[in-house]
């Protein structure tokens, strides 16, 4: 690494053509001696095309020539290729925080036809990054390692037991949580597992339950959790006890919860041969199908699909994205126990996410389960029979349907548990309550330690799950054993000039900033100073530009770089 | 610091203002390169600098840029709940409300600051934002710091005040905890509203003003009620109340007398 | 296998899938070789103009319209840069022999051919879209302004940014009327293909929401079977489309004819029960997925099997992951999640898999 003391800045000032691009209306011959009146540029030269092979070797080969210490490079937006030519610099032996890109090509060359002003602007815009690189500070990427390294699974659904396997396979210890008295959740129950023409294994919960590094704790429940990633303080209730654990990062597999067809009186849940999918599937597993009421074989089933779903008044707004693709496997697999038995399959719109969708609906109908469009008004009780009235949207009528055995696809909901969960850790949940959208930024994610899997983000099936938990494990995972490299833009608090106001712990947005009893280099007494968590740290800068005293500093975005910027700008 | 090109280029064909632009690297610096892509047209004026985030933006830094002589000042962030760091823009936006009302005491225009949210996919609106911006501008004419001449050694003093206030503790405090005394209640457990967070900030920004005048004002020299009063433009009574205080609070100490009125200076100097 | 000697693995097909693979490989310390039939990398996805909200894939978060450039450009960048990738463009696979462990490989570059052994295999070869030509009612070879929506995507890139953009191509009008046909290819054994594609929906629904927030006064209408795209999410982007106006029609469109100078759609409304005959000015024909020519060669030599619908099963053998389209339609994000999921079972697999973090 070259010396980037004191001494005078020697600059070196790349300018990239972009294949020729830039140069029509920024006058590059101009620009450059402009910038070479600059006293701290050392080199000033042309390429073509930096961010390719060809252009790094080339960008190397003259940082290694020469005794450049930091570089500017002028030429596209820096959202682009930033990292790339970043990490080539950064092999080239110049710290990557000493690097500046100015842009010229969007926010010149493209938008000012203009030659003279365009040049203009670009030298303006150069000058500045040239200003603002001299005050640069070389900071060396910092290995984090967790003090802890345990993880803690919450719900000992599939998605669960699947992350607690992935994770005791990278050798990590696991405290695994679950409300009920058992492990498996929902998927274990169902007959009908396969969503997709894949075989879907399960994993094996015997094989787990023999692991020495695995803990679990049944009929228990989270009540606190505080801390952050490598740190966390979690507060366990069980029956009859309250215990703490120390992880090192949480999985949450809370799942989710199967509407309750009780809500919706219109469907006579309360009747002995209303029954819900699942109780369906129960029945399934065993091969045989009969009515409770009289322990016959029914000789007309109806499903009703979307239930509590798609329909915000009566239940819950979202569709989940499974039932059709349950209920069609289940009436087919009726149809092939009793194939004289009548099937309807009572739809809105007939949706599977996964491939295979189609083929498992052209099977049913080529059994012989009849589809109707249309929700189903109510189911009526006439003495001992169950009558359907609904309407049949294809045919505009509205029929009565005479049926033994009623089942009823209702959907999935997020849990309480879920909710609960998210206040605790301070996640936000979408609209329906899920921890949903909250996984499309799954930076953030990672480094607060935080992984979800399964239901708990939206309604899945088994398989989605599985490869859910898998994904979500292989990140916490490699974090647990190896630590991480913290972001290379994030805040510096420098210990001796922080007063302890807590301004800044109370404003960062990610709790990345905690408060530490460190002994004051004068008076010798201790007080209490700021100071940042890596791990959390995300570099937005709210404390820098909240601090009284300027303390916090953002990496490459410090006062001084940028008031420097500034003055050369006009 | 001024550019010796653009000089002459005022005087070729009229003004042509000096913007700078702060743009968060997430939405609008990625606003700015979908303008560009697209090829939209728009003034050479804007001087862009990325930031991570609006929320980052010290209020130093727009004070800085007007006080070096820029012609205006473009904060552009992500749109109200798109924030890449969760709250940034809120942030920025509070601090926005308290650069206006800084600038309000300076012999400035407070539209030469202005707050856009664009975000990631509105090219076609930061090239109208800076067009508009840039019209305004001209409309208002050049900073008066550039002319050099007495008024603007005024203006300059006055945002040396302005930013040395706005590092001041009890402004940083009182804006980075506005939200929570807002949403929790201050330390008597007393939750305030909108309009009474406001009055309340609206005070303190003058009180802190006044208050960074005096201080700095007696920063090398001694000097009494009355020379301050002149050299700020502040009524002598107010100068007067906020000298106690400061007494008081041991920032600024009684230092001698000019013929009968005591003279001040700031504590630890000379 | 020793651990100290270097594992190599194949990735076939340079689309999302493929790339995602081969930079997870690169990032396992695993030597990667990218094979591409084509000239670019980024396959379909690449052509698209945007991802829509329930597709993203890896993006911040913060952006709501997912141009491709901030999702590819700085990808192509990574895969360019990656010491431990070998990209091969214009490329395509001749022959596989071996066993996992060890693969022998024939590789074509314009007739030039290279031999290569490879510890394992990643199959990425992506699908097709259904030619629409084939479906002679709907006229795609016959009039300019029936297109398929990769052809409207084509037209929103190259007019992007410029005041009046979905200038339709017989004319260069902005129509007033525009259809949307879905299930073209799909869902129908004699005239195209008999499973779902299921991304489509989201896409026309997508591009109608586009259309009708660019031009208000514009009729838009979504010619449907069912509607299906079940991802999460899709219920509110439905609902936003209806909100917004974009009308939707139950029915297949019997078909598409010129009367004079307008085009005409007609159908049958199953919810009404009546025929429509709508004027048109632009019809976009969602055609879905289908697998790629040449891809049941490759499967075949992977001993992989076929599923009845002709994309491949993902449980092979060792050593060998399937990832992306190759599996059936899907979108994006669930083919790089794909990906990252193969890259995982091969890098177990070649126990050289050190788990990295990834960015």
């Amino acid at each position: 690494m070259r010396g980037t003391s004191s001494r005078k800045p020697k600059i070196g000032v790349f300018f990239c053509t972009c294949k020729g691009s830039i140069g029509k209306n920024v006058d590059l011959n101009e620009l450059e001696s402009r910038v070479k009146e600059n006293p701290d540029v050392v080199l000033c030269i042309r390429h073509d095309k930096l961010c390719e092979k060809d252009g790094q070797a080339f960008l190397k080969d003259q940082i290694s020539n020469t005794d450049v210490d930091r570089i500017v490079l002028v030429g596209c937006t820096p959202r682009t290729y930033e990292e790339v030519i970043n990490k080539g610099a950064l092999e080239a032996g110049i710290n990557r925080h000493l690097v500046e890109h100015v842009n010229i090509r969007e926010l010149c060359e493209w938008i000012h036809p203009d030659e003279k002003s365009a040049t203009e602007k670009a030298v303006f815009l150069v000058l500045g990054s040239i200003a603002r690189v001299a005050f640069a500070q070389e900071v060396l990427d910092k290995q984090v390692i967790l003090k802890n390294n345990n993880v803690l699974i919450i719900g000992g659904g599939i998605a669960g037991i699947t992350s607690a396997l992935e994770l005791i396979k990278n050798e990590i210890s696991v405290h695994l949580v679950e409300k009920t008295d058992k492990l498996g959740g929902r998927a274990y129950e169902l007959d009908t597992q396969r969503l997709s023409e894949e075989d879907v294994i399960l994993p094996n919960i015997n094989e787990l339950i023999k692991s020495d590094k695995f803990h679990v704790m049944l009929e228990s429940e989270v009540v606190d959790v505080n801390g952050t990633l490598g740190d966390y303080k979690v507060k366990i209730a069980s029956k009859d006890k309250e215990e703490e654990l120390d992880v090192g990062a949480i999985v949450i597999a809370t799942g989710s919860e199967l509407f309750d067809a009780i809500r919706i009186l219109e469907y006579k849940y309360d009747d002995a041969d209303v029954i819900d999918f699942f109780e369906l599937e129960k029945m399934l597993v065993k091969d045989e199908v009969k009515v409770p009421s009289s322990g016959e074989i029914p000789k007309r089933i109806n499903f009703i699909q979307c239930v509590g779903s798609r329909d915000e008044n009566k239940g819950n707004a979202h569709c989940s994205l499974v039932c059709c693709t349950y209920a069609i496997k289940q009436a087919a697999k009726i149809k092939i126990l009793y194939p004289d038995t009548e099937v309807y399959i009572h739809y809105m719109d007939l949706r599977g996410p996964e491939c295979g969708f189609e083929e498992y609906f052209l099977d049913a109908q080529k059994k012989g389960v009849n589809f109707i469009r249309g929700r189903v008004a109510e189911i009526q009780k006439d003495g001992k029979n169950l009558i359907l009235r609904t309407e049949h949207i294809e045919l505009g009528d509205i029929m009565s349907l005479p049926s033994d055995l009623v089942v009823l696809s209702v959907g999935q909901q997020a849990s309480v548990e879920t909710q609960k969960l998210a206040d605790m850790v301070h996640l936000p949940l979408d609209k329906d309550g899920f921890l949903g959208y909250y996984n499309d930024r799954f930076e953030i994610l990672d480094r607060r330690g935080i992984s979800i899997a399964g239901c708990a983000q939206g309604p899945r099936g088994v398989a989605r799950s599985i490869s859910d938990a898998k994904k979500a494990v292989r990140e916490i995972a490699g974090i647990m054993k190896k630590g991480f490299t913290a972001r290379s833009i994030h805040s510096v608090i420098d210990e001796t000039r922080c007063a302890g106001c807590r301004i800044c712990e109370e404003l960062c947005p990610y709790e990345a900033i905690y408060m530490k009893n460190v002994k004051d280099h004068v008076t010798e007494e201790s007080r209490l100073i700021s100071s940042v968590n890596l791990a959390v740290c995300q570099g937005c800068g709210a404390c820098a530009m909240a601090c009284p005293g300027g303390v916090p500093q953002l990496i490459g975005y410090s006062n001084k770089e940028i008031l420097a910027q500034i003055d050369e700008l006009i | 610091m001024e550019g010796e090109g653009l000089k002459t280029d005022e005087n070729t064909s009229g003004f042509k203002p000096k913007i700078v632009g702060f743009l968060c690297n997430w939405c609008s610096y990625a606003g700015a390169d979908l303008a560009g892509v697209s090829r939209m047209q728009m003034p050479t004026t804007l001087r862009v600098i990325r930031v991570m985030c609006s929320g980052s933006l010290d209020p130093k830094f727009p004070l800085s840029a007007l006080k070096s002589g820029v012609d205006g000042v473009l904060i552009m962030g992500c749109h109200p709940g798109d924030c890449h760091y969760i709250s940034g823009n809120y942030e920025a936006k509070r601090k926005y409300r308290m650069l206006k009302k800084i600038i309000d005491f300076v012999d400035l225009e407070n539209e030469r600051l202005q707050l856009e949210w664009i975000s990631a996919s509105e090219g076609a609106r930061f090239q109208e934002v800076v067009t508009e911006f840039t019209s305004k501008i001209k409309k208002l004419g050049p900073n008066p710091i550039r002319k050099k001449d007495e008024k603007a050694k005024i203006i300059i003093r006055q945002l040396d005040a302005a930013i040395h206030a706005s590092q001041q503790f009890r402004l940083r405090s009182l804006f980075g905890r506005e939200k929570k005394i807002m949403e929790l209640g201050n330390a008597y457990g007393e939750k305030l509203s909108q309009e009474e967070m406001e009055k309340i900030e609206d005070e303190i920004i003058e009180e802190e003003y006044i208050r960074s005048n005096i201080i700095l004002r007696v920063e090398s020299e001694p000097k009494t009620v009355e020379e301050m009063a002149g050299d700020t433009g502040i009524p002598t009574e107010t100068i007067f109340k906020h000298v106690a205080r400061l007494w008081k609070k041991q920032i600024i100490l009684p230092f001698g007398h000019k013929e009968l009125s005591p003279t001040y200076i700031k504590a630890g100097g000379v | 296998m020793s651990s100290d000697s270097i594992k190599s693995a194949l990735v076939i097909g340079g689309g999302v899938a493929g790339m995602q693979a081969s930079l997870d490989l690169a990032n396992y310390g695993i030597q990667t070789f990218l094979v591409e039939r084509q000239e670019e990398l980024g396959g379909r996805a690449y052509k698209l103009s945007r991802t829509y909200r329930t597709h993203e894939c890896k993006s911040d978060g913060c952006c709501m319209d997912y141009c491709r450039e901030c999702i590819f450009t700085p990808k192509f960048g990574e895969l360019f840069q990656n010491e431990n990738i070998e990209i091969m463009l214009g490329t395509e696979v001749d022959d596989i022999s071996g066993e996992p462990g060890n693969f022998q490989i024939t590789l074509n570059t314009g007739g030039e051919t290279r031999n290569l052994n490879v510890n394992a295999i990643i199959m990425a070869t992506g699908s097709t879209t259904f030619d629409a030509d084939k479906i002679k009612e709907y006229g795609h070879d016959r009039y300019d302004d029936v297109i398929t929506f990769l052809e409207l995507e084509k037209m929103i890139v190259s007019q992007r940014g410029e005041a009046e953009s979905f200038a339709r191509p017989s004319d260069g009008k902005i129509p007033e009327t525009v259809n949307f046909l879905l299930c073209v290819g799909s869902r129908d054994s004699n005239k195209g293909n008999q499973h779902c594609s299921i991304v489509c929906c989201t896409y026309a629904i997508g591009q109608a929401k586009d259309l009708k927030t660019k031009y208000p006064d514009m009729e838009v209408y979504i010619h449907y079977m069912d509607l299906r795209a079940a991802y999460r999410g899709f219920e509110e982007f439905y609902k936003e489309a209806q909100e917004i106006g974009v009308q939707f029609i139950r029915g297949r469109v019997a078909s598409v004819q010129k009367d004079n100078w307008d085009l005409v759609v007609s159908t049958e409304n199953i919810d009404s029960g009546e025929l429509m005959e709508i004027k048109s000015d632009l019809v976009v024909l969602t055609v879905g997925q289908e697998p790629h020519r040449g891809s049941d060669k490759i499967a075949e030599s992977l001993n992989l099997a076929l599923q009845s619908n002709g994309f491949v099963f993902g449980n092979g053998t060792k050593g060998i992951a399937v990832a992306g389209c190759a599996l059936g339609p899907r979108g994006i994000r669930y083919s790089v999640e794909d990906a990252k999921r193969a890259a995982l079972e091969i890098a177990d697999f070649l126990d050289g898999g050190e788990v990295v973090e990834g960015n």
